[in-house]
C-alpha cells in the first residue's frame, strides 16, 4: 500500500465506485485490443470458416462441407506446382540476398565517405513500387527487344527470353526478388554492426583478426548472428509473399511454371470466385508464414546472451 | 611511489631532446638515433618517436611530436581530454597512419607494419572484450591467431593433427597462469556482460597480457570505474609493471592518477608535448603555466607580478625575494599552496584576508581573497599542527599574513613560458649544476 501511494500522484485519491487498478488498465488497453481483434484475430477465424465451406465470391448461400476444400487441395497438381514453385523461388533468393547484403555490408562498414552513396542506392529498390519497376525489368530481360537481348547478339549468342521458357522465368522474378531485397537486408545489417564499435574492431586487429575471413569468422558473424536470424526469417517471408511480379510479367506462366501459392489465392479467389478454396489456400499460407516466425522466436530465444 | 626513479633523469631527456636537433631532416635525425642505439644496449623495447605529425583531413591533430620512452618505463601522457592522447597512442598501435614522421620501437621503424606486427598490446576505453566469447576465450584468441596458421584454426583441426592438440593445449597453460594472478580464475568460462567494471577491467588486461608484449598501451583504463577500484586497480597495474618490466604507456585526463604510478610523465596539450620529466620536477618545474595549472590535487596560485631592475611586486606590494637578470615587465608569478606558508614577525610577504576554513583531515586548506594583491582566491594549505598555532587567540574572518617558500615561486612570462631565472640562493644554482652534469 505504502510503496502504490507513493506512485501516486499527490493529491490524487483512489478512484471511487470499486474500479481497481487493474480494471483501470483494462480499459486503457481495450481500444488496442479491440483493434487487433477486429484487424487480425476476426479475419483470421472468418477465413478459417470459409475454408470449410463451398462459399462463391457474389452467392448469397454457403454450404458447410467439411475438410472438403482441404481435400481437394491437396488433389490438385497446380496447389502442389505452386508450393514446389514458391518454395524453389524462397531456396534461390533467401540465401542470395541474405549472404550478398551480409558481404555487402562488411564492405560498406569499413567505407567511410562513399558509405551514404552506397546505402542510398542500394536502398532505391526496396523504395520504388515493384509493380511499375517489373515493367523496366520485363523490357530489361526481354530476349528481343532489351540490352540484355542486344549483349547476347553482339556475343553471337542465341537470344534468351526469360519470360518465355519455364524455368528462366521462374530465375528472372528470382532476380527480380533478390534486387528488390538485397537494400532492405543491407540496411538491417548495417545497423546490426554497429554492434562491432571503433575500439573492438582496433583490439581484433591488434589481436591478429585483421584478414576479412577471420574477422567474419570470429567476429562479424557471431555478433551478427541475432540480426541474420531477423533478416532470415523475414526474407523468406518476403519471398514467400512474391505476387506483384507474378501478376505483373508472368501470370504464373508459361503453363503454371511461375505460379506462386500468393498468385494461386488470388486467382482462384477472385477471378475464379472460389472463395471457400481460396480461404483453404490462405490456411495453408498462414500456417507456413507462422511456422517461420515460430522459428524465428525459437532460434532467437535461444542466441547468445551478450 | 615511483616518482623518485626519474631524478636524473629529465636532463637526460633533455639532452637527447637538444641532440634530436631541430635543424635537421627526419631522415637524418632517424638515423641519428639509430647509430646511438647500436652503440647502446641491442635488445631493448625502447620507443622512439621522430617528428610525429597527424592529420585528420585539415585538422592538425598531433603537431611535431618529440618523445623518447626507455625501456621498461611507465609513462603517462597526461593532458585534458581532445588533446590527442588517444591519437597518439593509436599511431603508435597502428590504428592509423602518420602523416608524417616515424615510430621506431626498440630499432625497428614500425611505421610500416600493421598492429599485429608490432608487438604492442592495448587496453581499451572500454576495454573492447569480444561480448560472444568467454573469458577464457577472449585470452585464448590472441594466443590462437598468432601460434596457429588458418588452416590448423580451422575446426576439427585439433582432432586431425597432434600438433594442433599440442600447441593448443599449451596455449591453454598460458592463459591459465596469466589468469591466476589476476584473480580471474574463477571468471574463466563467464561471458563480459555478466562480469563487474573491475573484473572487465581485468580480464582487458589478462587479454593484453597473454601474447607478453614489447610494449604495453593503456588508454583511460580506469575512468569507467568507482573512485575506490581506481584506486587499487591503480596499484595492481603498477605491481604488474614492476613484475613484468614491460614499458608501459599510459593515457590518463587525471592528474592524480599520473602522479601516482608513472616514472615520468608527457603533459600534452593542443597536439603537442609541453613538458616530459618526472611526476615531481613536473609539479615543481612546470615548464608552462598551461601545465602547473593543469598539475597538482589544489589549484595554484596565480599572482601577476612586475618585475623593476630585479625587485618583484604584486600590486604595488614589495616582495622580498629579488630576481637579478630578468628582464624588467610583466609577469605571472605562481606559487603551489602548500608552498605559502604563514609568517611570523616581519618577514610577510602580503598578508591577505581570510575567505573560508577547510579541514579535510591530514590538512586544511585557507581560502583568502587575493584582491589586495591583484588576484582572484590565494588557497594556502598547512598542517593542521601549524594551523592550530596559527589560529590561537585569533578568529576567521582576519587576516593571515604569507611568506612565499623559498625557491617556490614559479615566474611565467606573457606567453605563458616558464622563465628559467630562479629567485635561489648561490649555493643553490651549484647543486642544481650538479644534476645537470650527471
Ligand atoms: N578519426 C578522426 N577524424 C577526425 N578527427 C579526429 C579523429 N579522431 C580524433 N579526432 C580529433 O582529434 C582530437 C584529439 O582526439 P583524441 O586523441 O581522441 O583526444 P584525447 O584522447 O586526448 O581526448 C579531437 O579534437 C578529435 O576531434
Ligand atoms: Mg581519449
Amino acid at each position: 500500500m505504502n510503496s502504490r501511494s507513493d506512485l501516486e500522484i499527490p493529491g490524487q485519491v483512489t478512484p471511487k465506485g470499486g474500479l481497481s487498478h487493474a480494471a483501470i488498465a483494462q480499459a486503457f488497453s481495450a481500444p488496442a485490443f479491440i483493434l487487433l481483434i477486429a484487424t487480425v484475430v476476426a479475419p483470421v477465424f472468418v477465413v478459417l470458416l470459409i475454408s470449410l465451406t463451398d462459399y462463391r465470391l457474389g452467392r448469397l448461400t454457403l454450404n458447410f462441407i467439411g475438410l472438403g476444400n482441404y481435400a481437394r487441395m491437396l488433389a490438385d497438381p497446380f496447389f502442389w506446382g505452386a508450393l514446389r514453385n514458391s518454395a524453389i523461388y524462397t531456396a534461390v533468393v533467401v540465401p542470395v540476398s541474405v549472404f550478398g547484403a551480409l558481404c555487402l555490408a562488411v564492405l560498406l562498414d569499413s567505407r567511410r565517405r562513399s558509405r551514404r552513396f552506397y546505402e542510398i542506392v542500394y536502398f532505391l529498390p526496396v523504395t520504388s513500387t515493384l509493380t511499375a519497376m517489373s515493367i523496366v525489368w520485363s523490357y530489361l530481360l526481354n530476349g528481343h527487344i532489351g540490352p540484355l537481348a542486344s549483349l547476347f547478339s553482339t556475343l553471337g549468342l542465341p537470344p534468351l527470353d526469360f519470360f518465355a521458357d519455364g524455368t528462366l522465368a521462374l530465375i528472372g522474378l528470382a532476380i527480380i526478388g533478390i534486387w528488390h531485397l538485397i537494400g532492405f537486408n543491407l540496411i538491417l545489417f548495417l545497423a546490426g554492426l554497429t554492434v562491432i564499435s571503433g575500439e573492438l574492431k582496433e583490439a581484433s586487429a591488434l589481436d591478429g583478426m585483421d584478414g576479412f575471413w577471420d574477422r567474419l569468422r570470429y567476429l562479424t558473424w557471431p555478433l551478427l548472428a541475432p540480426t541474420t536470424i531477423v533478416v532470415f526469417v523475414l526474407s523468406c517471408i518476403q519471398a514467400f509473399q512474391v505476387f506483384d511480379t507474378v501478376a505483373v510479367l508472368t501470370n504464373g506462366g508459361p503453363y503454371g511454371a511461375t505460379e506462386m501459392l500468393l498468385h494461386k489465392i488470388n486467382t482462384d479467389t477472385f477471378t475464379g470466385l472460389k472463395a471457400g478454396y481460396g480461404s483453404a489456400l490462405t490456411v495453408v499460407y498462414l500456417i507456413l508464414i507462422g511456422a517461420f516466425s515460430l522459428v524465428q522466436v525459437a532460434v532467437g530465444n535461444r542466441k547468445a546472451h551478450f | 611511489m615511483a616518482a623518485g626513479v626519474g631524478h636524473g633523469v629529465a636532463p637526460l631527456a633533455a639532452a637527447r631532446r637538444t641532440f634530436v636537433g631541430a635543424d635537421r631532416t627526419g631522415r637524418q635525425r632517424r638515423s641519428a638515433v639509430l647509430a646511438n642505439k647500436a652503440e647502446a644496449d641491442m635488445a631493448d623495447h625502447s620507443i622512439d618517436i621522430i617528428d610525429l605529425e597527424k592529420r585528420f583531413d585539415r585538422t592538425q591533430v598531433l603537431k611535431r611530436i618529440n618523445l623518447h620512452i626507455r625501456d621498461g618505463e611507465f609513462l603517462t601522457l597526461l593532458g585534458p581530454s581532445g588533446c590527442g592522447k588517444s591519437t597518439l597512442l593509436r599511431l603508435l598501435a597502428g590504428f592509423e597512419p602518420c602523416t608524417s614522421g616515424c615510430i621506431l620501437i626498440g630499432d625497428r621503424d614500425v611505421s610500416p607494419l600493421p598492429p599485429k606486427a608490432r608487438n604492442i598490446a592495448m587496453v581499451f576505453q572500454s576495454y573492447a572484450l569480444y561480448p560472444h566469447m568467454s573469458v577464457r576465450a577472449n585470452m585464448t584468441v590472441p594466443l590462437e591467431m598468432s601460434r596457429l596458421s588458418f588452416r590448423q584454426r580451422l575446426p576439427g583441426a585439433a582432432l586431425l593433427s597432434a600438433k594442433v592438440r599440442a600447441i593448443r593445449k599449451e596455449i591453454t597453460a598460458e592463459v591459465e597462469s596469466v589468469a591466476k594472478p589476476l584473480g580471474l580464475e574463477a571468471l574463466l568460462d563467464r561471458k563480459p556482460a555478466q562480469l563487474s567494471g573491475g573484473q572487465r577491467q581485468r580480464v582487458a588486461v589478462g587479454r593484453a597480457m597473454v601474447r607478453h608484449p614489447a610494449v604495453f598501451l593503456m588508454d583511460e583504463p580506469l575512468s569507467n570505474l568507482d573512485a575506490k577500484l581506481r584506486q587499487q586497480l591503480r596499484e595492481e597495474i603498477v605491481d604488474l609493471h614492476r613484475r613484468t618490466g614491460i614499458t608501459f604507456i599510459y593515457v590518463t585526463h587525471d592528474q592524480t592518477e599520473a602522479m601516482a604510478m608513472s616514472d615520468r610523465i608527457a603533459v600534452m596539450e593542443g597536439g603537442e608535448i609541453r613538458q616530459c620529466a618526472a611526476p615531481q620536477e613536473i609539479y615543481d618545474r612546470p615548464d608552462y603555466l598551461s601545465v602547473a595549472r593543469f598539475v597538482g590535487a589544489t589549484a595554484i596560485n596565480e599572482m601577476p607580478a612586475l618585475v623593476r631592475r630585479g625587485s618583484v611586486s604584486l600590486n604595488r606590494q614589495v616582495l622580498e625575494m629579488t630576481l637579478p637578470g630578468l628582464a624588467d615587465g610583466e609577469y605571472q608569478l605562481a606559487v603551489r599552496p602548500e608552498r605559502l606558508h604563514p609568517a611570523e614577525g616581519g618577514n610577510a610577504d602580503f598578508s591577505l584576508p581570510v575567505e573560508q576554513v577547510e579541514f579535510t583531515g591530514n590538512e586544511v586548506g585557507i581560502r583568502c581573497n587575493g584582491a589586495e594583491i591583484g588576484s582572484g582566491a590565494i588557497r594556502v594549505q598547512l598542517r593542521p599542527e601549524s594551523f592550530r598555532q596559527l589560529r590561537q587567540g585569533r578568529h576567521a574572518g582576519e587576516r593571515i599574513a604569507l611568506r612565499i617558500a623559498e625557491d617556490a615561486a614559479l615566474i611565467f612570462d606573457a606567453s605563458g613560458r616558464r622563465v628559467s631565472v630562479l629567485p635561489t640562493q648561490p649555493a643553490q644554482l651549484q647543486e642544481d649544476r650538479l644534476e645537470l652534469a650527471v
